[in-house]
């Protein structure tokens, strides 16, 4: 089980009966991920051809691995998702940096299509919110 | 963290990689000059990158495997320093600057060399464009949402 100290992403919990505060809270927690793991990616291009740079990531399945192990579909008691140095011995070239070029544009790619994804569900609850408020488009 | 200081990171990168394209260019041009204003010919350039990391805590959190909050302050410009390869020597008897055996002594400037290092900060600089891109292109979808 995880730490009950442990940081929140939110300081709030949602109640996990209440699914319209739920969804929108862990996509909110998903665009998040998805800010913090660009400006992972973002540094490592940026460090290209800094010798010895090692290249960071926000790891994903780890997070995911931690959550569903736990029971916690919600994410409710995940730890804050940091950026960490991922892999710190590989590198396949000489200055010792492991910024692979290819892996880099891709992941970035596959981080803009989550993010924007998840902020058109995001969108999708509002615009469903608010057909509701407005009596069914009345 | 957010898209401000992602922005700011790309455009720590491609500040550096242009100029490192600079420093290329500059090299480029004078691959033949024999007079500065230091004395001698010219001497090769190159440029230093720093990155925020290897900081007391990211190698101290790399070693632990408690790896938490790398550092992702972009990149930096450590200095333009000068290269200490030996010079070239070409015989060339009539030219001003030669010595009593007729060599001239040439910057250290390789132009395939040169070529090469253009190539990769050209090709940096435009991942770094594709950043912004796709992190503007994140910005402009947060925005819409809750837009009708």
């Amino acid at each position: 089980m995880p730490d009950e100290n442990a940081l929140k992403i939110y300081p709030f919990s949602p109640d996990s009966n209440d699914m319209e505060i739920s969804t929108s809270d862990a996509l909110a927690r998903a665009l998040d991920y998805g800010s913090l793991k660009m400006q992972a990616l973002s540094n490592n291009l940026s460090n290209f051809n800094t010798p010895g740079y090692k290249r960071r990531d926000v790891p994903f399945a780890d997070l995911l691995n931690t959550a569903v192990s736990d029971d916690d579909p919600h994410g409710d008691n995940l730890e804050k998702p940091a950026i960490t140095i991922s892999n710190p011995g590989g590198a396949m070239r000489l200055d010792g940096n492991n910024v692979d070029i290819d892996t880099e544009t891709a992941s970035m790619a596959a981080t803009e299509i989550f993010y924007n994804g998840a902020a058109q569900l995001m969108q999708n609850k509002f615009t469903a919110l608010k057909y509701v408020i407005s009596g069914g488009g009345q | 963290m957010g898209f401000m200081e992602s922005l700011s990171i790309s455009a720590s990168g491609m500040t550096a990689e242009r100029l490192r394209m600079d420093v290329v260019a500059n090299n480029l041009a004078n691959v033949n000059t024999t007079r500065t204003a230091t004395g001698g010919p010219f001497r090769r350039q190159q440029v230093l990158f720093s990155s925020g990391a290897n900081t007391f805590d990211d190698m101290l959190s790399s070693m632990t495997g408690s790896d938490r909050s790398a550092g992702t302050n972009g990149v930096r410009v450590t200095g333009v320093v000068p290269d200490n390869s030996p010079m070239r020597r070409v015989y060339e008897p009539g030219h001003p600057d030669a010595d009593a055996k007729g060599y001239v002594t040439m910057p250290n400037v390789d132009t395939v060399t040169e070529m090469v290092d253009m190539m990769s900060a050209s090709r940096a600089y435009e991942a770094n464009v594709s950043a912004v891109q796709a992190i503007k292109g994140m910005a402009q979808k947060a925005i819409e949402i809750g837009r009708p």
